[in-house]
């Protein structure tokens, strides 16, 4: 091979990865799911609810294809106040709400059912995923007493998809029925049983997610 | 910790019309059970009739999605929307229907004709200048698309007939009723994959009463030979009297089922995929065959007591030969005989759980304790080479073919949280013989691998069962002690000055994202020891008034890497060093 036939040659398997990065560019990757809390305080210095949001959560695609595959996805959140301590740290409070998304193959909708029982209808992924970016306001906020005393916030949002006895067990329970969901109390199936199915549901390729944020340490008091 | 905020009222509130991105969901704690009731509603017929007509009307200019009309534009004749949200700032000279979305005018919008809005909200009407009735519902519109054509597809309900509504059947919000289908345990090596299939209800008899009860065969798949043994059966019957809160229940069960030897080691699915995969089934099985009479009294949602009356028959099972994915070619492990016979016992147990979150906890107690006072009629096994060194022998206590005996069983875990990032958890569990003739062999204990002395060997401590087919376990006694560090790998740290809150009075930080596995520190400590019985003396015979020594135990360390669904664990004895280091694939926590 002479040498203008190698130069020609090292053009054409460079120009391969070049074109490639070129169109990989032109298509922005998705966002990663993304979970955060954000505190703030008002004029006077007292602590305002912290505020949580979820955000592309839907984008990447992984439970767009568990969605459109008929299976529901679970979102539940819960946000605990944590007390700062010498040695151990102590839970004052915490606080779970759940959202649950299907897709109605009659319709071609997606339902949004919140916990207590809000049930939002969208046309579209784009639109449900808006929905779910929504942020909260968590009315937990750190007693006023003991100014000297510090907090911080912790946040997680797992994310599953549910086979359809777990998704009727959890609307019951959206729906203010008694008894959590899928919980070892949650049905005559035993906790380990329905453990069994979910891990299999995981195994099989079905997407699980789980998000944690939580906050630096705060003094309540202003 | 109590957990007052397990439910939670939401309540939508609009902090800014229109845009999601604008509006947020207010969490306000509540105590448990007070989350709002849903009662799922369907549009009335005569209003879905009205939007299906005007939507497919020829005349009718349909879009679908987010939809804006600027001011100083404007739609020439009826807009039909299919979703939302609408904003109107300009001009529709005819009717605007919203299918399930909201519409929002802006100040100056102007409607000549109707707005009917179904599955939305409607906004500031006030401000707009609307010529035509204005409506909204709230529960959407069900229908399906035919070309570019709604057709109202109602969502179809149940009604049973009106005897049964009467004595509360049916499946409402009060009453369940339906058939089970799901595992009767997990996969192993003497019933193959169990499957249950029946009848199930959940109905409310009087306020505060319920009634729950399901009657269900299980199909053993092991090998099937349509022997009896490869059908069981579970049914059970209780009232529930109380609150989800505060309840007691009287009830009574019936059963033909495969149960475990030991609780441990693993959790019952690890077992199962062990032995599905890699045909390694680390328990063993006898069969319970009888019925019990119990009463639960269930204080908070976290503190139950429950007292057993069982009269049932206990017998010995063999391992059978299930598929595996793996070592196909190997047999499985002997399944151990127990000490036959047919048995009445009297326990009672409790059940405290404070932890903050079941699949990973971080805050809370986890303890459970049984006592048990058993008594064996007609007993036919044998209770251990220990006892019966030459064969044939009849083992003293069982002379008369009867066994009275005592036992006790707990666990307490403790999970503690030492900064944003690192968690303790700790763990004391055992049990064992504490009066009368010697444990039944389905009742015995051992320690070692995979848990919860992974560093070991499979029931290296089991008091010589290893020496005999199928190493049963043999011990009388067993106690150990687990401790575990756990911290997040993979932060992603806020800035520094997140934490710096200046005087300004309103700024905002948004630190940290956290992602990755645990990682996992751990050390296990434990023994498993028999009483004396017959003269019979050695280092694992310890009197029973007394508790062996901390320097006899055996103790293990390791560390590991906790995905969530899957955790990779290294272990290592500290006080044999010829053992090599051992590796556990868990799923979930290790306790």
């Amino acid at each position: 091979m002479n040498r203008a036939a190698g130069v020609l040659l090292a053009l054409l398997v460079s120009a391969g990865p070049v074109a490639r990065a070129q169109e990989v560019r032109e298509r922005a990757p998705p966002l990663p799911p993304h979970l955060s809390i954000t505190l703030s305080r008002d004029t006077a210095q007292g602590l305002r609810p912290p505020v949580l949001r979820a955000e592309h959560l839907l984008e990447d695609g992984v439970f767009q294809g568990a969605l459109q595959n008929g299976f529901s996805v679970r979102f539940h959140f819960r946000l605990e106040l944590w007390r700062k301590a010498t040695l151990f740290d102590h839970l004052e409070r915490d606080v779970e709400w759940d959202a649950v998304v299907r897709l109605d193959p009659l319709t071609g909708e997606f339902e949004l059912i919140r916990t207590g029982g809000a049930v939002e209808h969208y046309a579209a992924m784009e639109a449900v995923s808006s929905a779910l970016a929504k942020s909260f306001t968590v009315e937990l906020l750190p007693p006023t007493a003991g100014a000297d005393t510090r907090y911080y916030y912790l946040a997680t949002l797992e994310i599953v998809s549910l086979s359809q006895s777990e998704l009727d067990e959890v609307e019951r329970w959206l729906r203010g029925d008694v008894g959590p969901a899928i919980s070892s109390h949650g049905g005559l199936t035993s906790a380990l049983a329905v453990g069994a199915r979910r891990l299999l549901i995981r195994l099989s390729g079905l997407p699980h997610l789980r998000l944690e944020a939580r906050t630096a340490t705060f003094l309540a008091g202003r | 910790m109590t957990k007052a905020a397990i439910a939670a009222l939401v309540v939508l509130s609009v902090a800014r019309a229109a845009w999601a991105q604008d509006t947020t969901i207010t969490i306000r704690p509540a105590a448990h059970g007070a989350a709002e009731r849903l009662a799922r509603r369907q549009l009335p017929r005569d209003v879905a009739d009205d939007v299906i007509r005007l939507f497919n009307a020829e005349s009718t200019i349909r879009l679908t999605g987010s939809t804006r009309i600027p001011a100083g534009r404007g739609v020439d004749g009826d807009l039909a929307v299919l979703g939302g949200p609408v904003v109107v700032g300009g001009r529709v000279s005819g009717a605007l229907v919203v299918v399930n979305g909201d519409v929002v005018f802006d100040s100056g919008a102007v409607v000549d004709g109707p707005v009917l809005v179904v599955g939305g909200t409607v906004q500031g009407a006030g401000q707009a200048s609307i010529h035509g009735e204005v409506r909204s519902y709230s529960d959407p519109l069900r229908y399906r698309r035919q070309g570019d054509q709604l057709v109202y597809a109602p969502e179809r309900v149940f009604q049973p007939p009106r005897w049964i509504e009467q004595y509360g059947w049916g499946e409402d919000q009060a009453n369940h009723a339906g058939i089970l289908l799901a595992l009767a345990g997990t996969y192993n090596r003497v019933e193959g994959l169990p499957i249950l299939l029946g009848p199930r209800a959940d109905l409310r008899v009087a306020d505060q009463l319920r009634f729950q009860a399901d009657a269900t065969a299980i199909f053993r798949t092991s090998d099937i030979s349509f022997a009896s043994n490869d059908i069981g059966y579970r049914a059970h019957a209780e009232f529930v009297l109380g609150s989800a809160n505060r309840s007691i229940g009287l009830g009574l069960r019936g059963y033909d089922i495969v149960a475990p030897v030991e609780s441990w080691p693993l959790k019952e699915f690890e077992v199962g995929w062990a032995s599905f995969l890699f045909h390694r089934d680390y328990r063993d099985y006898y069969q319970r065959h009888g019925g019990s009479l119990y009463a639960t009294l269930q204080l908070s949602p976290a503190v139950s007591f429950t007292v057993e009356g069982r009269d049932e028959r206990e017998s010995s099972l063999d391992a059978r030969t299930p598929w595996s994915l793996f070592r196909t070619d190997e047999a499985w492990r002997v399944n151990p005989a127990i000490t036959d016979g047919k048995y009445r016992s009297a326990v009672a147990s409790f059940h405290i759980d404070t932890r903050n979150d079941r699949g990973t906890p971080s805050a809370g107690w986890f303890v459970t304790g049984e006592y048990e006072l058993g008594h064996g009629g007609n007993v036919t096994g044998d209770l251990g080479p220990f006892y019966c060194a030459a064969s044939p022998c009849i083992d003293s206590a069982l002379a008369d073919g009867k066994l009275g005996y005592e036992r006790i069983a707990f666990d307490a875990r403790r999970y503690l949280r030492l900064s944003p990032t690192g968690r303790l958890n700790l763990r004391l569990a055992g049990g064992g013989w504490v009066g009368g003739d010697p444990l039944p062999l389905q009742r015995r204990l051992s320690l070692g691998y995979p848990d919860p002395l992974p560093g070991y060997g499979f029931r290296q401590f089991s008091c010589n069962g290893n020496e005999l087919a199928g190493d049963p376990a043999l011990c009388d006694r067993t106690v150990v002690a687990q401790a575990e560090f756990r911290t997040h790998l993979g932060f992603d740290f806020g800035p520094k000055w997140a934490s710096d809150w200046g005087d300004s009075g309103d700024e905002h930080y948004e630190p940290f994202h956290v992602s990755g596995p645990d990682l996992v520190v751990f050390a296990d400590a434990g023994r498993a020891w028999s009483v004396p019985r017959n003269g019979s003396a050695g280092p694992d015979i310890i009197p029973a008034d007394k508790l062996p020594a901390l320097s006899t135990f055996r103790t293990d360390v390791g560390v590991g890497l906790d995905f969530g669904p899957l955790g990779f664990y290294l272990a290592k004895p500290l006080d044999q060093a010829n053992l090599a280091v051992t590796f556990t694939v868990r799923m979930g926590r290790r306790f």
